[in-house]
């Protein structure tokens, strides 16, 4: 019953509204027709002819106006209205046709780069993380490094917080060499524990996950290996076949079992900056428990338990785990909601970024409304005709913020290629140590948001002008204005505050902007204790090839031969690791001498060979480079 | 802007009540109907007809009237318009409305 009555008036409503103009036009008959027997009573009371319409009309009143009031009855008036203001903008847009593509132009460039900062927030920092429930992800770190495998079994099997515990282990970037197949390569892999896509919620696109056998590194089949989704796009072309092929990766058969998803962005998520290929089984035996410190783990929570009840139970449980396995490394849990973990170390730094646009928009704002403002200097004339005319100061005002508006939407045109170019620039910023960069792009969160830029725009900037138009229109009205009146007085009065607020926040934005080129700048000369100015890298892994040390050691040492014959090359050496390059410690101690556990002296030990310190542009504080071989034990300290 | 503002110090909602009681009455156009609710209150209450085609638009529009074309007695072309079984019920629901009102303020003001 109800709904029929309310669909029985929309579609009343709906006919009114489609056949407008024949509805007018009916209306208007209708009270023509009113007005006729109201002058032909008049008539009847003696009444002449003329005179009768004349009262008729005088006592009906104005008919235009009559019926437009009964309009608004059925057809939302703004609509119409809007609708009139609309063309009358674009028409206003064409006659001043500069003014529009300044406006345009500026407020596209404000819009754009608006948006495309909103982009890079929306991706870091409001999008949820790609997983299953990523609100109840914690991130379990060993302070801030890694966890010995013992220690990661122990937690896991006594704690009460999470349902489950899942861990990946260090990994080099292009320690393997996928060989056999086309082009040799050097490929990514990351080590994950069997469990870890559960815990994310994430499946392979195609294949499966890893088997428990495989990941007790036990089973005599060869080892299982998943890729992941841009590997197997780069390298297979997306070949669905490629699940149960074997590959040969450093010498050694792998089996590929499946194939990650898209969504799955392993890199961008936990190893920015570093493209990863492939996962392998991480197995938690005791062998790889002997590697010492390998894991980072993540926890999903159980229902109800929180990341600083899990913190308070894993100090307890790390310090009896502690006691009870004194061989072991130690471990102080620092636990962190996994969204906080990746995006913490940037979000100060967008939080910058973003007030920075912020000003940038106010400068937008402030810039175009001083451009409204002189256009309307040169429409006084219309404007006076339009109040003359019978045009209300609310319509008035519409119309104005109607037209800044519409020039506002037409910017966000421009700004949304501008954003689509910057988001697609930002994404693909494989260089910077960003987490979720890659993730960047324009949704639909962000085309919501370039909407309400527009509008908030157009009505910032068309406010302040829309308020002065009735002043401009009174005082001044249809003959050529006279200076100096109250009107004009204060309308100069917001010009200047305008030019005032405008060049307060450029100096705000110039200010910011020149301290943070400067911090970067000495970032930048900061003494990095080598030259990498005019030095060149290349990685061989001849560990792979060659199993005596003998041979090897004849490898390399033609390596360096051949490498310092070549014509432009100064001098070259060897080390395991860059500068700069990987964190691994080692444990040192004087000999016979004994040191309370956590109290080890530790040391970043690099194995370099002579010409390395020449090559790096490394300069010694003392002493003398490496001879060459044999080498006695040096420790160079940089 | 453009929608319902009272024009007389009437009740909201009063006019609307008056037009469809006096539909009650038959097929009536506009004038028709502003001229019936002049007389039948004795010259009190005039029915602007700023008031009285918004009143028809929105009555016709809620279901609660009906209009159609037809010829007025002196062979012109009208609108009529006409109560419907909607109207009817709502303007029953209306009345005792009214009543209740009117009798409140009555008692106040100590007429009954």
């Amino acid at each position: 019953m109800e709904f029929a009555v309310v669909w029985k008036r929309f579609r009343l409503r709906l006919r009114y509204l489609t056949r407008h103009s024949e509805r007018q036009q009916l209306l208007w008959e209708e009270m023509d027709f009113h007005l006729e027997s109201m002058a032909q009573d008049l008539v009847r009371t003696g009444m002449s002819e003329p005179d009768a319409r004349a009262a008729a009309h005088r006592k009906f009143g104005n008919m235009t106006r009559q019926s437009e009031e009964a309009r608004a009855t059925w057809i939302a008036q703004w609509i119409d209205d809007g609708w009139q203001d609309l063309k009358h903008a674009f028409r206003g847009m064409r006659r001043d046709a500069g003014f529009t593509t300044f406006v345009i132009l500026i407020a596209g460039l404000g819009i754009g780069a608006s948006s495309t900062i909103f982009s890079v927030v929306n991706a870091l920092l409001l999008r949820p993380l790609p997983f299953h429930e990523p609100d109840r992800l914690v991130w379990i770190a060993n302070q801030e490094w890694s966890t010995q495998v013992g220690f990661f079994l122990d937690l896991r099997g006594r704690n009460q917080s999470f349902s489950d515990m899942a861990g990946f282990a260090g990994y080099g970037a292009g320690d393997s060499a996928l060989t056999g197949t086309g082009e040799p390569e050097r490929l990514t892999r990351v080590p994950v524990t069997q469990n870890f896509f559960a815990l994310l919620g994430v499946q392979p696109l195609i294949g499966r996950s890893f088997t428990v056998e495989e990941c007790q590194g036990n089973s005599g089949a060869p080892p299982a290996m998943l890729l992941s989704h841009g590997f197997w796009q780069r390298r297979f072309a997306s070949d669905p076949a490629v699940v149960g092929r074997t590959l040969t990766l450093n010498n050694k058969s792998v089996l590929v079992v499946g194939v990650m998803p898209a969504s799955f962005d392993f890199a961008s998520v936990f190893a920015p900056g570093t493209p990863v290929d492939a996962f392998i089984p991480w197995p938690l035996t005791g062998e790889t428990n002997s590697h010492g410190n390998t894991m980072k783990s993540i926890g999903r929570l159980r229902p109800g338990a929180t990341a600083e009840g899990a913190q308070a139970e894993f100090t307890v449980l790390a310090k009896q785990i502690g006691i009870q396995h004194p061989e072991w490394n130690g471990m102080k849990p620092n636990l962190a909601p996994l969204n906080r973990h990746i995006s913490g170390r940037v979000s100060p730094a967008l939080m910058v970024l973003a007030s920075a646009v912020g000003v940038l928009m106010l400068i937008v704002c402030a810039n175009l409304s001083n451009l409204q403002l002189a256009r309307l200097g040169a429409r006084q004339k219309e404007i006076a005709m339009r109040v003359a005319l019978g045009a209300g100061r609310l319509r008035l005002l519409r119309q104005m913020l109607t037209e800044s508006v519409a020039l506002a939407c037409c910017g966000a045109a421009l700004g949304l290629l501008l954003a689509v170019a910057g988001t697609r620039a930002l994404a693909h910023l494989d260089a910077f140590n960003i987490p979720l960069l890659a993730s960047v792009r324009l949704d639909a969160d962000a085309l919501a948001f370039t909407l309400l830029a527009a509008v908030l725009t157009g009505v910032l900037f068309g406010l302040l002008p829309a308020l002065q138009v009735r002043s401009l229109a009174l005082g001044e009205s249809l003959k050529d204005s006279s200076r100096g009146s109250s009107g004009g007085r204060r309308h100069a009065w917001v010009r200047n505050g305008l030019v005032v607020s405008e060049i307060a926040f450029a100096c705000t934005l110039l200010v910011g902007a020149g301290l943070l080129l400067r911090s970067f700048l000495r970032v930048l000369d900061q003494n990095l204790g080598f030259q990498p100015e005019s030095a060149a890298s290349l990685r061989i892994d001849p560990t792979a090839r060659f199993s005596g040390l003998t041979q090897r050691n004849i490898y390399i040492e033609e390596v360096l031969q051949r490498t310092r014959a070549l014509p432009g090359v100064k001098s070259a050496g060897l080390a395991d690791v860059l500068p700069f390059g990987g964190d691994r410690g080692w444990q040192v101690s004087a000999k016979g001498q004994v040191y309370p556990k956590d109290q080890h002296p530790e040391a970043y030990i690099r194995v370099v060979s002579d010409g390395y310190f020449a090559s790096a542009g490394i300069r010694l504080q003392a002493g003398s480079a490496a001879a060459r071989r044999p080498c006695p034990p040096v420790a160079a300290m940089l | 802007m453009g929608t319902e503002k009272p024009k007389s110090d009437l009740l909201p909602g009063t006019l609307d009540m008056m037009v469809l009681k006096i539909l009650t009455r038959g097929h009536l156009h506009g004038y028709a109907i502003a001229q019936l609710i002049q007389q039948l209150s004795d010259d009190l209450l005039r029915v602007e007809e700023g008031s009285l085609y918004p009143a028809l638009q929105r009555l016709e529009l809620n279901g609660w009237i009906e209009g159609e074309w037809g010829l007025s007695a002196n062979n012109r072309r009208a609108r009529f318009y006409k109560l419907t079984a909607d109207g009817r019920q709502h303007l029953n629901a209306e009345a005792a409305r009214y009543r209740q009102v009117t009798g409140a303020v009555a008692r106040i003001m100590g007429f009954a």
